[in-house]
């Protein structure tokens, strides 16, 4: 990519050392370990892990919390066992998504997984499976007492939480932009 | 080589309970949209005398939303603290038959221990419903694990052997690679799940893409739907090309993919045959008898599951 050197945050290590805790982003050599495991650096020539802590370190903040690529990684977590600096991309694309999620960047399609939470007190809701010979299975059909879950109890302890606000955020959400 | 890092975590394996009560971690793709994995779970344990309890007071373990960095740690903490303050009132092991639940609880353990004013935190939090949660009274076991250690004991129960039948198996990401500091096998060259498929009498297959991602890549099967498509199109093309009869995973998440994606990319004209995808709780309950419809719940899957079954019967036959 070109460097666009006005660009430059000159915080930005700072703060995803504050995410990432003793994760220094400065401790990667480059060694390129990562990338060469990357099941979606296979798929994509433009997706290099190991460029995104480079450009971490460079500071360019605004690149990449805006942009798609931070949200290609399929946390897969390979990086993490290859890391030899304890500094795998996929810990830093982590903190970067929190900090292009607190500035209002964050791919569509995510909110339900979310808002279904909230309602149900799990990412999926509790359904009757319609088979391909139109038989009906739910969790009684197997022998399997009800989804029955405390979501009262749940909502009630998660209301003193960041969640509330952060559902409300997620439908003001600012669009990522697509990588060339 | 291999044989250097075929190293099984022996004291942890140790430690696994063989005795009941259990309690066995619901999970969200397991609960609602494979049912079969909880129901052969219960089965499994029926099969092994081990007695199982159960309450309708735990959620989701808070990991999904949590690593795909959707919601806050503070809910994260507050959930799994919640849900362990749950569990500690009947049961203190439990059985997690999903990836994802089993690193968020593994990853609560950790920060809680790093940052001890956390705990505190949390039990605050959750002392708002009244609730307050020990550190360390559940303990928690992953379900690939526990059969690893109750193989044996399987092998004796099962109706039905594998016969040679060609197994591939899939570790899954979020087990061994994220929670590497306890799990019983290394995250870069795992076998243990290969050796459940031999003493159950089947052939572990080997295939190029072993280590890869299944294609769910948490939230990449929402996001970038067409990334997901080609992970798991090379994944599941690098099996077929090795000529397996089955696709054994350990995750819910990775069969929901693995099953469903197979349609789609016949459809996009990317595969040109399907293979079946079973969890390791469905594949043990097949064989110690239990029926596909009724306790597998192989009729929710998009790829069928039952030319897998034929094979094993016509096999089962051929040996009297």
């Amino acid at each position: 990519m070109v460097l666009v050197l006005e660009q430059r945050d000159k915080v930005l290590v700072e703060e995803t050392l504050r995410i990432l805790g003793e994760q220094d982003p400065l401790a990667c050599y480059q060694c390129n370990k990562c990338t060469s495991g990357c099941p979606i650096a296979l798929v994509r020539q433009d997706f290099r892990p190991h460029l995104i802590v480079q450009q971490t370190r460079m500071g360019l903040k605004d690149v990449l919390i805006k942009e798609e690529a931070i949200w290609y990684c399929c946390q897969c977590l390979k990086c993490v066992a290859r890391c030899p600096q304890k500094v795998a991309p996929y810990e830093v694309i982590f903190a970067l998504r929190i900090l292009a999620a607190e500035a209002g960047y964050s791919p569509k399609n995510i909110t339900k997984l979310l808002q279904s939470f909230w309602n149900n007190g799990m990412v999926t809701t509790p359904m009757i499976i319609v088979t391909k010979d139109f038989a009906e299975v739910t969790r009684q059909t197997l022998g399997l007492p009800a989804p029955v879950v405390d979501t009262e109890g749940l909502r009630k302890a998660l209301k003193t939480t960041k969640l509330p606000t952060i559902i409300e955020n997620l439908k003001k959400r600012k669009k990522v932009s697509k990588k060339d | 080589m291999g044989d250097l890092l075929m190293v099984i975590n022996e004291e942890r394996l140790e430690k696994i309970p063989l005795e009941g009560p259990l309690y066995i971690f619901k999970s969200c793709v397991s609960s609602n949209v494979y049912p079969g994995i909880e129901a052969c779970t219960r089965k499994i344990l029926e099969s092994l005398g081990i007695s199982v309890v159960d309450t309708d007071q735990q959620t989701c373990c808070g990991g999904l939303t949590y690593f795909t960095t959707i919601s806050s740690e503070d809910t994260f903490l507050a959930t799994v603290a919640r849900n362990f303050s749950v569990i500690e009132e009947i049961a203190s092991d439990m059985l997690v038959i999903c990836n994802t639940c089993f690193n968020a609880l593994h990853y609560f353990e950790k920060i809680t221990e790093d940052f001890p004013n956390l705990k505190v935190k949390v039990n605050e939090v959750i002392s708002k419903i009244g609730r307050n949660y020990n550190e360390g009274k559940v303990r928690f076991w992953h379900i690939a694990e526990f059969i690893y250690k109750a193989k044996d004991e399987l092998a004796r129960k099962i109706k039905f052997k594998l016969n040679g039948l060609k197994i591939a198996v899939h570790y899954g990401c979020r087990y061994l690679r994220a929670c590497q500091e306890v799990a019983i096998d290394n995250p870069e060259s795992p076998t243990f799940l290969e050796e459940v498929v031999e003493t159950l009498g089947g052939t572990p297959v080997k295939y190029k893409e072993k280590d890869l991602c299944c294609g769910s890549g948490k939230m990449q099967r929402y996001t970038a739907r067409d990334l997901s498509l080609q992970i798991t199109a090379r994944k599941i093309e690098s099996i077929i090309n090795e000529d397996a009869d089955l696709i054994l995973v350990v995750c819910p998440s990775c069969l929901a993919v693995l099953d469903n994606a197979q349609m789609e990319l016949e459809i996009l004209e990317r595969l040109d045959s399907r293979i079946p995808v079973l969890h390791i709780t469905q594949l043990i309950a097949l064989l110690l008898g239990f029926d596909p419809n009724e306790t597998l719940g192989i009729q929710v899957h998009t790829t069928p599951v039952t030319p897998f079954i034929e094979k094993l019967m016509e096999n089962a036959t051929e040996e009297g």
